[in-house]
């Protein structure tokens, strides 16, 4: 008896950011096919403001705070959560393509596909915010991690982007080839793959007798192979050794787009995944996040210290940064979500700007970016010199920064859940972490300049350094507007506020 | 006015501003110098000013409303906590406030006349005007997030004040030792404050109406932790003890006490106005305010621990001030030890000596240093002080206002320093019931004080007696710019004493409103004693290095006590190897592990990993020789041990 | 059909083939093979899928569906992997993975 197929009611509303953004990248790319000459600025542009659309019509469907939509039998959820998700998934895409515009032609790689690229893996971590359905969770992940291999690569011919591309692919891959065994067997396990179905599963399986079923038991292993796949994503230790190569191999600004967006996005449908699905399995998950967020955050910065290639340096300091977020995952029942979310605007603010600011100092053919290029840039160019410090203020976590309330809201939320060893971990880590974000300002302030540097600036990147400076500044001293908002983006996820 | 309060902080900040993004970019050199010390001056002078009415307008108060908050807007506000962006002026606030403004302007002003000619003298002033507004939002802020931001700031400031001359290595190498120290204690800090936000849910200071609605202050709460105990079973600790030892911690970051005392010493590489400014009169007093703040919470247990620090760093500090050569670092070690004395005092619940010194001290110190400066400046850059020698012929106006710093700090009838001290003395004499470890915290204060007036004598009798030992400069008196601050300062020290006289005690009554302290007993057997031992040890000193040994001192000879001490002299000239402690122990440790961390994801490095994970694996898998040497491989394979290590942890938790 | 076979042989085929495709990801040095080794964990992940869907859920068709959707992933993903292995082999002239190690510390 072959299965019948109802097609279920559909809620268009629920979707129309993720169209939107799709169909603005497929268009664009036919639109870019026949566009003449060699210049692809206009792409550029054109995709700028299909972000720009789309989050004019995630303002215009966004549901009333603390409802949420579901449609597609229940596959995909559009909650306030996943609204200021997207929104600032979508900020973090229109800082990349800002960066891109100039990037692309300076370094002789312009290519008009680029931009819907970057179009589709913004769509992708979209998705990967509001699914609830594994089927679409693994949609997403493979959709930005697909685009995500050719923008690594996209350097073509230099060797480096090849070859980090094709690292980042074969692990990439690896990788997925545990996600979906995991979600394979929960398949198996629960029986659905809808997140709210398995937590129900779990919670009755788990309820009858003492003795663990073997069902609960294909789900909790499975459970630990998806969680082993975003590990993969958010580059926890161990899972993070594929980060600095690919983030120093890539194009700058897709290494600034990675460092915040992929992470931004495999957060949060982990959070979904381990709120809404595998709450009863606290227990088990909760120990293994704690030794990987202490892991990653003593690996990532001490491995950053003696760095002295700075995109690498980010790109360690960028999986330390992943441990502090765990945190926030991790004590999601109480405030810890919305300390996620705050933590990742401003670490993708301070993020963007400090890649921007060595896009500036980047030099055609070069493939270093050595710490000596800030020797003395206090001295030339105050006011990078400036917006540098302050990012990296906002990384060490030094206050006014926004970066210092997103490290406090996470040790807050993680004291007042009891994880006090962790909270210790976190700031013995921070204060190892300070030692390499102010040896950059060390030596724009107090040094002379080894070789002669002229950044280059276009409106661009002066307009992302602006804003991510501003940002940073004021959601230091007034982080207040931001924090109610992700306060009644939580309330909405249903994991109280 | 004292709804303006906040132009206090602001002032400086715009001068910070202005020296920054306009001073910087004129191109006469002349005229920039000539801007940016008028605008930092400037701006700092009207910080005071507006300080002083305000101050007045508190006074006018009754005593009880002596506390005015400013709430500019709401920083944070996320369920019920709320932490304003506010600023208090209380009796505390005020006076620190007073000090920080009004020893700032001067060291401004003394700035012009020492920084002159320096070729990035806009950035010295900005660097020195953002220290000041950092320091008044650390002593002004109603809530400790406000603080935190302060004390971070001026750590910050701090340390880019100390690497100005970065084309000195020992400059750069300094401020870095610095941070590193500080971060230390303000990673303490940060834990404290989560830890009083869990507990009390607030992080203000005192009850603090915003919009209408009043958020209470943790201050006036310490009742909620009182018998609240956290621990491991069998052994439980106070909450009140657990963050005020983090504080504690943080104070000695901070304010250089033991065992984190180590790199005020060689934070002299800084400019002298910066050491006395920062290193002497405000930033390093920052920890004996926080302790002054926050009281409250402090627990007997570690109030006896507060005290033992601040006796122990003061003897030891003293020791080591006596065994120096370079006349900044007798005042830096001199300044380690006198916050000794006011953590000691802190410690043993006379918060109001506590202050009352570190104001004199402010006062005293920073006219040390200023002197210091005029001497090093005089000299063309000497510091050693056995390259000096008869410099008060000279230096008149430095000699007599250096005289009457070193005699303030010596502990002389009637001098600012004599009174401030002889209260902690006294006081640790009458109250040496209180508990058993009281006498010898007296005795141990006592000695140290000794120990201070003969440094001074040594150091009096060093650079202004005997006869000029180098002669490769021709020593001249400083510009007006610079002696007329020191003249002042002078002034002050001879007044500061009334701030607290036995009969008028009017800082006890200040305070009261905070401190609810009552007068302290003037004891004048101690008080003749005291002074009896200063002057004898002081006259010692000068008598020795003056009279006795004028002749035996040489350029980069052996000091001549050192016949006599031997060992114990170097050990005493190296601050009885804290350094080296620190160098030999941790620091090659952090070294090594950053190294190592480096090598493992060095193309070396990882042929190790490789081998020594792919051997492992390798037996098993039947792959050895395969597995080697594989980058991308090595990532997949430290990925799959990763799993392996996750499934069966959770397979044997089941 | 159901009861010739038990559920737990096709698992264990399932897994074995995961096993397989694993070591030759982890064992080869050619680019290419090491992504035939990953489709054959792909693989054996659809072999799961279809056999649950089958013995537990066969009035639904979530792991059908499933299977299909990871059979067109894989396929993508092969297409950009060797896409990628001909632009290396075109920079560097080689696609052993090993060799491909300039970026690392």
């Amino acid at each position: 008896m072959p299965p019948e197929i109802v097609i279920p009611a559909i809620d268009v509303r629920v979707i129309a950011p993720m169209l939107t953004i799709f169909a603005w990248a497929t268009v664009l790319l036919m639109v870019d096919l026949f566009m003449p000459g060699k210049d692809r600025k206009l792409t550029g542009y054109l995709a700028l403001a299909g972000l720009a659309v789309t989050a004019l019509v995630t303002l215009a469907v966004q549901p009333a705070p603390g409802t949420s939509r579901t449609s597609f039998s229940n596959m995909v959820v559009l909650d306030s959560f996943g609204t200021t998700l997207t929104l600032i998934l979508l900020l973090i895409a229109a800082f990349s393509i800002a960066i891109s515009i100039n990037y692309l032609s300076y370094h002789n790689i312009e290519m008009g596909e680029y931009y819907p690229l970057i179009l589709f893996a913004t769509g992708g971590m979209i998705l990967l915010g509001q699914s609830t359905n594994l089927i679409l969770v693994f949609l997403g992940v493979e959709l930005l991690s697909i685009t995500l291999y050719v923008l690594t690569a996209f350097f073509y011919p230099r060797y480096t982007s090849e070859e980090a591309g094709l690292k980042y692919l074969l692990l990439g891959a690896f990788a997925a080839g545990f996600l979906i065994y995991g979600i394979a067997l929960i398949y198996g396990g629960a029986g659905t793959l809808d997140l709210f179905e398995i937590g129900a599963f779990l919670n009755t399986s788990l309820a009858v007798g003492s003795a663990f079923p073997p069902g609960a038991l294909l789900v909790l292993i499975g459970g630990a192979l998806v969680l082993i796949g975003f590990c993969f994503k958010i580059s926890l230790v161990p899972f993070h050794m594929w980060t600095p190569d690919v983030y120093e191999g890539s194009p700058t600004p897709v290494a600034a787009f990675m460092s915040v967006g992929t992470k931004g996005a495999a957060f949060a449908a982990l959070l979904r995944i381990l709120i809404v699905a595998l709450l009863p399995f606290k227990i088990y998950w909760l120990p293994v996040l704690g030794v990987l967020a202490t892991l990653t955050m003593l690996f990532g910065n001490i491995a950053a210290l003696m760095q002295p290639n700075m995109k690498r340096m980010l790109a360690y300091s960028s999986v330390g940064h992943a441990g502090y977020i765990t945190i926030g995952i991790m004590t999601a029942g109480t405030h810890g979500t919305e300390s996620f979310l705050f933590y990742l605007l401003a670490y993708a603010l301070a993020n963007m700007g400090a890649f921007a600011v060595l896009i500036t100092l980047e030099r055609r053919g070069e493939m270093a970016w050595s710490v000596d290029d800030f020797a003395g840039l206090w001295k030339r160019y105050p006011l990078l010199a400036i917006a540098m410090a302050t990012f990296m203020l906002s990384l060490a976590g030094v206050p006014p920064t926004a970066g210092f309330f997103g490290k406090f809201f996470v040790f807050a939320a993680a004291w007042e859940d009891g994880q006090i060893f962790l909270v210790f971990m976190g700031v013995l880590s921070s204060a190892i972490a300070a030692f390499f974000y102010l040896r950059v300002i060390m030596r724009m302030f107090m040094d002379e300049p080894v070789r002669e540097v002229i950044p280059i600036f276009n409106r661009g990147l002066t307009i992302t350094i602006g804003i991510a400076v501003v940002g940073t500044i004021v959601f230091g001293l007034l982080p207040t507007p931001l924090v109610s908002l992700v306060q009644n983006s939580v309330i909405a996820l249903g994991v109280g506020g | 006015m004292l709804d303006l309060i906040w132009l206090i902080p602001l002032l400086p900040f715009i001068g910070f501003l202005i020296n920054t993004l306009y001073t910087g970019r004129i191109a006469d050199v002349h005229t920039r110098e000539r801007t940016a010390g008028y605008v930092a001056v400037g701006a700092v002078g009207a910080a005071f000013i507006v300080a002083l009415l305000a101050f007045v307008q508190l006074g006018q108060l009754p005593e009880e409303a002596r506390l005015h908050q400013v709430v500019l807007w709401t920083w944070l506000a996320t369920g019920s906590l709320n932490v304003p962006f506010g600023l208090m002026l209380d009796p505390l606030a005020g006076v620190m406030m007073l000090l920080v403004t009004g020893v700032g302007t001067l060291i401004h002003i003394y700035s012009i006349g020492y920084m002159h000619g320096d070729k990035r003298v806009a950035r010295y002033f900005a660097y020195l005007n953002l220290f000041i507004t950092m320091m008044l939002l650390l002593v002004m802020g109603n809530n400790l997030l406000l603080l935190f931001l302060g004390w971070e700031g001026v750590g910050l400031c701090s340390f880019l004040l100390i690497g100005y001359w970065y084309e000195k290595r020992s400059a750069s190498g300094a401020a870095v030792k610095a941070f590193v120290v500080n971060r230390i204690g303000d990673a303490a800090i940060l834990l404290a404050m989560m830890a009083i936000f869990f507990y009390f849910g607030t992080l203000n200071f005192f009850t603090t109406t915003v919009n209408g609605i009043e958020y209470p202050g943790f201050i006036e709460e310490t009742s909620r932790i009182a018998g609240v105990t956290v621990g491991i079973p069998g052994q439980t600790f106070l909450i009140g003890t657990i963050i005020s030892l983090l504080l504690l911690i943080g104070v000695t970051g901070k304010s250089a006490q033991l065992p984190l005392f180590v790199w005020l010493p060689d934070a002299m590489a800084g400019p002298t106005p910066v050491s006395a400014l920062i290193h002497a009169a405000t930033m390093v007093t920052a920890g004996v305010y926080l302790i002054a703040r926050t009281h409250a919470i402090f627990t007997p247990t570690t109030l006896a621990i507060v005290t033992w620090v601040g006796a122990l760093t003061a003897i030891i500090a003293a020791t080591a001030a006596i065994a120096q050569w370079d006349i900044k670092r007798v005042l830096a070690y001199s300044t380690v030890s006198q916050l000794g004395f006011m953590v000691a005092a802190a410690g043993m619940g006379i918060y109001v000596a506590a202050i009352f010194h570190l104001l004199t001290h402010g006062v005293f110190k920073a006219l040390l240093f200023l002197g210091s400066g005029s001497v090093i400046h005089g000299t063309h850059e000497t510091q050693d002080m056995r390259r000096m020698g008869g410099l008060r012929e000279h230096m008149p106006t430095t000699f007599w206002t250096y005289l009457i710093g070193a005699l303030s700090l010596a502990g002389i009838v009637p001098l600012a320093g004599f009174w401030s001290k002889d209260e902690i003395i006294a006081h640790a004499w009458k109250h040496q019931g209180d508990a058993g470890y009281i006498l010898p915290v007296f005795f141990i204060l006592v000695l140290s004080s000794a120990m201070t007036a003969f440094y001074m004598g040594r150091q009096m009798a060093l650079v202004f007696w005997g006869k000029q030992r180098d002669h490769h400069y021709h020593p001249h008196e400083s510009p007006s710019v610079m002696t007329i601050p020191l003249v002042i300062l002078a002034g002050l020290t001879v007044l500061a004493g009334a701030l607290n006289l036995p009969g008028s005690h009017w800082l006890t009554d200040w305070l009261h409103p905070v401190m609810r302290e009552e007068a302290a007993q003037f004891s004048i057997g101690v008080a003749v004693f005291a002074t009896l031992l200063a002057a004898g040890s002081g006259y010692l000193g000068w008598w020795l290095y003056a009279v006795k040994f004028a002749n035996k001192i040489t350029v980069d000879g052996k000091d001549p006590l050192y016949h006599w001490t031997g060992d114990i002299w170097d050990s005493m000239a190296a601050a009885w190897y804290f350094d080296a402690l620190y160098n030999s122990t941790i620091v090659p440790a952090y070294r090594r592990v950053a190294g190592f961390f480096a090598a493992v994801f060095d193309p070396q490095g990882i042929d190790g990993i490789v081998n020594g994970v792919g051997r492992l694996f390798g037996r098993a898998s039947n792959g050895a020789r395969t597995l080697q040497n594989g980058f991308v491989r090595t990532y997949a394979l430290a990925f799959f041990l990763g799993v392996v290590v996750i499934i069966g942890y959770l397979i044997t938790a089941l | 059909m159901i009861s010739a076979v038990p559920l737990e042989w096709v698992l264990i085929l399932a897994s074995g083939l995961f096993c397989v495709g694993l070591f030759g990801a982890l064992s080869r040095r050619h680019a290419v093979s090491m992504l035939m080794g990953i489709e054959l964990m792909l693989n054996a992940v659809n072999i799961n899928l279809v056999a649950f869907w089958r013995y537990t859920q066969p009035d639904e068709v979530g792991g059908m569906i499933f299977a299909l959707f990871v059979i067109v992933v894989a396929a993508a993903e092969a297409a950009v992997g060797l896409a990628m292995a001909i632009a290396i082999y075109r920079t560097w002239q080689t696609v052993n993975v090993d060799s491909v190690d300039s970026l690392r510390g």
